[in-house]
């Protein structure tokens, strides 16, 4: 049995636990086809994402994972203002995506730890330079764009 | 642009190394079409060698453990820590034993290398009844490696682990936390010590660029040898004297070991590195060039350009033309005055730099073009010596002609390319340039006869055209000398020189 299996039918169970409460939905598009998953979760408190639900999408390379390479997650794109996305695409710089895989990672790691990035922005490398400044010079002006895009697509979905 | 500060070493003004007569030794005999003499005080020169080595993959494995080995003396840590840190260092050893002499701990800490205590040491054991936690999978039994730190996984999960962290510059860690793997561990989880070895060649690229002035990759595509060479008073020697590092690899590539880049004669390496950066630069502009068909200029039926020889025949309207100026052929065979050439004559002294330089780098790529398809034309020589010996029962060493003019050239067409290099930044008004432009003209007549004989296809033509096959090679080879010691002369006294474009 492959590692994504043994995770997939572990995953409902711990998803009803209080830890992953934050997460409403991890689930393959297909469930035959366990390569492509979708997430939603909410941001983080305290954060400018708090009160928002924010959408994941994710690929595994099933030759792959977990030993030589981890997921590919981006977030949906033209939603996430953040100084470690890339707006127009959604996608994510963070080194547990990259260099720092190691098989140890689950994608509940994966997830839980795009999530304190949110709240958490990695300043010394930035996809987003301009929201990088703003956060850096005007917090106050970061939360709004935050705020303001997240109501936007929110609008849009509706 | 490149700066030209961007040189380390020095041209000095007046060079001591070398006296000179006066201009006026100069045969300047524009009409006999013969070699023009040059002065004989620059055939003494050729006493500087720089001392190399060439080295395989494994040769360089084998270097490299040398060095493991002495910095390890000044250590005292195993082989095995020693190829971690300097890994994690880039191989850069004086980095490292400084770093390392000021806080030991601190950097055995960055390598993974400080193990838990009283932990049961690492081990590679076969386990019953086993569920690996990294591929999930359950086995009635399989060998597990575990460190120090607890953290195991069974053979497949590391040997599949491994080998995706190949091509990682530093030593691979531990799959759950910075505890690092060592050559020994590796060697063990494979049963040999192939896949080890593999790890450390492949950091070699950090290792070669990180000691990049005394090692350097041959440039040739798929080589893979490495140069190596500390004669490092004799290098500069040479640079000083405008005198090219030339290295050959144990697979006959010669190269430019300073620029890595081919063998530039008679270009020095100052001016052949500014050339190619603007090169480089221009290519995209010129297309037009390289272009192996056009009209003939006499009936407009396309002709395509098949060896390298600029001396071409219509098939069609049988007119004889030259490929880089569209005038008759006629005109170019008493005295070869190409009309390119000859318009550049006209207002050669007032012609600004850029202008000086286009003419240049047209002929340039011209003669680099020809090269090309010289180098195509040569590989059908194989088959035509194989030809002669079957059809004529003519030994290899008999046939052995043909391939010794294609060598000949194309080192004259290379020769004759990088003297346009220098040729640009020649001073206009001074009789020596004039001298260049004539020692040019002539090594170019040369090779294009040599290049048109290369041409024949009928093996029995080829055979017995050996004598003139002998006789045009030499001559390239004569005006290839002349026109070397023409630039050396030029570089030396300062006729030429490096002027930003
Ligand atoms: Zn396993
Ligand atoms: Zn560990
Ligand atoms: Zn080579
Ligand atoms: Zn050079
Ligand atoms: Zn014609
Ligand atoms: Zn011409």
């Amino acid at each position: 049995m492959s590692r994504i299996v043994k995770e997939y039918m572990g995953l409902q169970k711990r998803l009803q636990t209080p830890e992953f409460s934050w997460i409403s939905f991890l689930a393959p598009v297909d469930d035959d086809d366990l390569s492509e998953w979708v997430c939603r979760f909410q941001g983080p408190s305290e954060s400018p994402f708090e009160g928002f639900e924010l959408g994941l999408n994710i690929t595994i390379d099933l030759e792959k994972y977990p030993i030589s390479g981890g997921p590919r997650v981006l977030f949906e794109p033209r939603t996430v203002a953040h100084p470690n996305v890339k707006w127009d695409t959604g996608e994510i710089c963070l080194d547990l995506l990259k260099d720092a895989w190691t098989p140890i990672y689950t994608l509940l790691d994966v997830v839980g730890a795009i999530r304190d990035l949110l709240a958490d922005p990695g300043l010394d490398s930035p996809l987003d330079l301009d929201i990088a400044q703003i956060y850096d010079a005007d917090y106050e002006a970061y939360v709004q764009i935050v705020r303001y895009r997240l109501e936007e697509a929110r609008l849009a979905r509706v | 642009m490149t700066s030209l500060d961007d040189y380390n070493f020095e041209l000095s003004e007046d060079d001591e190394y070398y006296q000179f007569v006066e201009d006026s030794d100069y045969e300047s005999d524009y009409s006999s079409g013969k070699v023009l003499k040059v002065d004989e005080s620059f055939q003494g020169s050729d006493d500087l060698r720089l001392r190399y080595k060439s080295l395989s993959t494994n040769e360089l494995y084998d270097d490299v453990m040398e060095r493991v080995e002495f910095v390890r003396t000044i250590t005292q840590l195993s082989t095995d820590s020693m190829i971690i840190l300097l890994r994690l260092y880039g191989w850069n050893e004086e980095k490292l034993l400084e770093d390392y002499t000021e806080n030991p701990s601190e950097i055995l800490e960055k390598g993974g290398l400080i193990v838990p205590e009283h932990c049961k040491k690492r081990d590679l054991t076969d386990k019953p009844h086993y569920t690996c936690l990294i591929c999930c999978d359950s086995y009635s039994k399989v060998p597990v490696f575990r460190m120090e730190c607890g953290h195991e996984a069974c053979i497949n999960c590391y040997r599949t682990y491994l080998t995706s962290t190949l091509k990682k510059p530093k030593a691979p860690t531990c799959m759950s936390c910075h505890l690092s793997i060592t050559s020994s561990d590796i060697d063990r989880i494979f049963g040999n010590k192939e896949f080890s070895k593999k790890h450390i060649c492949l950091s070699f690229e950090t290792f070669i660029n990180k000691h990049s002035k005394n090692y350097k990759w041959c440039p040739y595509t798929g080589c893979g040898n490495i140069i190596y060479s500390n004669n490092e008073s004799t290098l500069n020697e040479m640079l000083k004297r405008h005198k090219i590092p030339e290295v050959e690899c144990s697979n006959k590539h010669a190269f430019c070991f300073y620029c890595s880049t081919e063998v530039h004669t008679p270009s020095d390496c100052k001016i052949a590195q500014y050339w190619i950066q603007k090169v480089r630069d221009e290519s995209t502009n010129l297309n037009w060039i390289l272009n192996n068909t056009k009209p003939c200029p006499f009936c407009g039926t396309s002709i395509e350009k098949n060896g390298g020889c600029n001396h071409m025949t219509c098939q069609s309207c049988h007119s004889e033309f030259c490929w880089i100026c569209d005038g008759k052929w006629a005109i170019h065979t008493d005295n070869y005055v190409c009309k390119f050439q000859n318009e550049k004559k006209d207002n050669t002294i007032n012609k600004s730099i850029t202008k000086r330089f286009t003419d240049g780098y047209k002929m340039f790529i011209v003669h680099e073009n020809s090269s090309d398809l010289d180098l195509k034309l040569a590989g059908t020589i194989e088959s035509k010596i194989f030809t002669l010996q079957k059809e004529l029962g003519i030994s290899w060493i008999e046939g052995q002609f043909l391939s010794e003019s294609i060598k000949i050239l194309l080192h004259g067409r290379s020769v004759l390319k990088w003297s346009y290099a220098i040729g640009v930044f020649c001073d206009p008004s001074h009789n020596l340039t004039h001298i260049l432009e004539q020692n040019q003209t002539m090594l170019s007549n040369a090779v294009e006869s040599l290049s048109l004989k290369i041409q024949i296809k009928d093996p029995k033509v080829l055979i017995k055209s050996k004598a003139e096959f002998h006789d045009a090679s030499s001559l390239v080879n004569g005006r290839v000398v002349a026109l070397e010691k023409c630039c050396q002369e030029l570089l030396i006294k300062g006729i030429c020189k490096l002027e930003a474009i």
